[in-house]
């Protein structure tokens, strides 16, 4: 096991790097942010790369590179997912880990950012294999994860089973009397094994609350507009099951298999129903006509909600948008040629970082449940979530209009507002 | 399956025919993206008894978010 600390001046930059660096350097070139605060958050803190042995099922040892990219710890313990895929390499992994730091930070939540996994196609592994590899790579990390050092979670082809993996072995690893001491050392467990009631719909849920704020600030009510979604994963059914119960009607949803509309309005329970027995596929729905995929971001509605992945409002389609409001539900769904347009055309966008953030709320409330022994029910959970997504949402509305900023702008300029008065207040050892 | 050496959509099960993106080259994080570990909806929680919850089966619409 090696720990290699980031000393370089600059680290290389590649895809997303690029595009996490370009929105911080916006923001801190807006704020005129302290050239040496600059420089910290430039670079990561920590970068640990393992390569661990596992034993394969035919009893050969194979060889697993993984990662764990600390990018800041300045408001708390580092706080990000483990994700198993082949593209697992440390430019992503530091990328990631940095916008998880703005994304805690704009959350107004004690955690810094991190991100990390192993180097794998999970499909060529058992679950016996990807088990025992789970628990290596745990082993592995050693304390360099930890309850109050830095947080796991679920991200691409890791879940609540694989949290249960890391906790049971990190927890194993530790004396019988500290053991029941660690359980938050991952969020996103099953809820048998510690994890929090709500947590399945908190991004969905913020999404929505993000919608209804901004809706009550501009006087809008939500009652019969119509929306679109594209994903109806779990952001993607939640939100549009919140939004239905306000009265909104869901007029059109694309996801992987293709896109469907019904301006009279589609019911989200018989959808969600629908593709539960058709393999998760949307087509073929009763109550919606297909329709040419391409069309979906020009159709007509009042708020569109990008919830599947990003770049897919370009400078090819953003002119089409009737919407009035996007809401981002994923991350990175607009690009950033896109967003001139959308601006120019007085359509307002949620950010991403905000509007997606209840999932990482939702994190905080497990972890703290966990730390103080408590269990919350669902209506208190939400509740919190509400009371966190609104303070957040307005701390971003007022920046954006007392300095004139858009609200992505306004959002990273929070986000990196916070880190800086961490450090100005604490000023740098020795 | 294609070797999008950045993309996510080299091991998703929707990349063939996916209706959302042409452009698979650089995806990070997706809402359809097939979670390998959930597909086997044969193997159990690992989860004791004493530890279990009657809420648990409420948990579903698993996710893939950044955090």
């Amino acid at each position: 096991m090696t720990t290699k600390l980031a000393t370089q001046k600059k680290q290389g930059k590649q895809g997303m790097l690029d595009n996490v660096m370009r929105q911080f350097d916006h923001a801190a070139d807006i704020i005129d942010l302290n050239t040496n605060i600059r420089k910290i958050l430039e670079v990561t803190n920590n970068e640990l790369v393992v390569h661990f042995p596992v034993r394969m099922d035919n009893g050969e040892v194979e060889i697993f590179k993984g990662y764990r990219v600390q990018h800041n710890n300045a408001l708390g313990p580092y706080k990000g997912g483990l994700r198993y895929h082949p593209t697992v390499d440390i430019d992503a992994a530091r990328a990631l880990a940095m916008w998880m730091t703005w994304k805690t930070s704009l959350a107004g939540l004690p955690y810094g950012g991190a991100k990390g996994g192993i180097q794998l196609d999970p499909t060529k592994y058992s679950q016996d294999e990807l088990q025992r590899i789970t628990r290596r790579f745990t082993y592995a990390l050693g304390d360099n994860i930890g309850p109050e050092l830095d947080i796991p979670a679920p991200d691409v082809n890791t879940n609540p089973q694989t949290m249960a993996w890391i906790l049971d072995t990190y927890m194993s690893t530790k004396s019988p009397n500290e053991r029941s001491t660690n359980m938050h050392v991952v969020t996103g467990k099953p809820i048998g094994a510690g994890g929090s009631e709500g947590r399945d719909r908190a991004t969905g849920y913020g999404v929505f609350l993000t919608i209804k704020f901004w809706a009550e600030r501009k006087n809008v009510d939500l009652k019969d507009k119509k929306f679109i979604v594209q994903g109806f994963g779990n952001v993607g059914y939640w939100a549009s099951y919140f939004l239905e119960k306000e009265g909104a009607l869901l007029t059109a949803v694309q996801d992987a298999y293709g896109t469907i509309i019904n301006d009279e309005g589609l019911s989200v329970e018989r959808l969600s129903e629908y593709a539960k027995a058709n393999k998760g596929s949307i087509v073929g729905f009763s109550e919606g006509r297909p329709i040419d995929n391409d069309a979906f971001f020009g159709l007509d509605c009042d708020i569109c909600i990008p919830a599947a992945l990003g770049n897919q409002i370009t400078a090819q389609n953003a002119s089409k948008v009737k919407a009035y409001l996007i809401a981002e539900g994923a991350n990175g769904p607009t690009d950033v040629e896109a967003e001139h347009i959308l601006l120019k055309k007085g359509i307002d966008i949620i950010p991403d970082i905000l509007c997606n953030s209840g999932g990482v709320i939702g994190s905080y409330f497990e972890w703290l449940q966990n730390r103080n022994g408590e269990i919350w029910q669902l209506d208190e959970v939400m509740l919190k979530l509400e009371k966190k997504i609104k303070e957040s949402f307005s701390k971003v509305l007022e920046t954006s209009k007392t300095r004139n900023l858009d609200m992505r702008t306004a959002a990273f300029v929070i986000a990196i507002e916070r880190l800086e008065e961490a450090y100005v207040q604490r000023g740098i050892f020795p | 399956m294609k070797n999008y050496k950045r993309s996510i959509c080299a091991t998703c099960r929707h990349a063939p025919y996916c209706s959302l993106t042409t452009d698979m080259s650089a995806i990070y994080s997706c809402s359809e993206y097939i979670h390998h570990l959930d597909e086997e909806e044969t193997i159990p929680l690992l989860v004791s008894v004493e530890m279990s919850s009657t809420n648990a089966i409420e948990n579903q619409h698993k996710e893939i978010v950044l955090n």
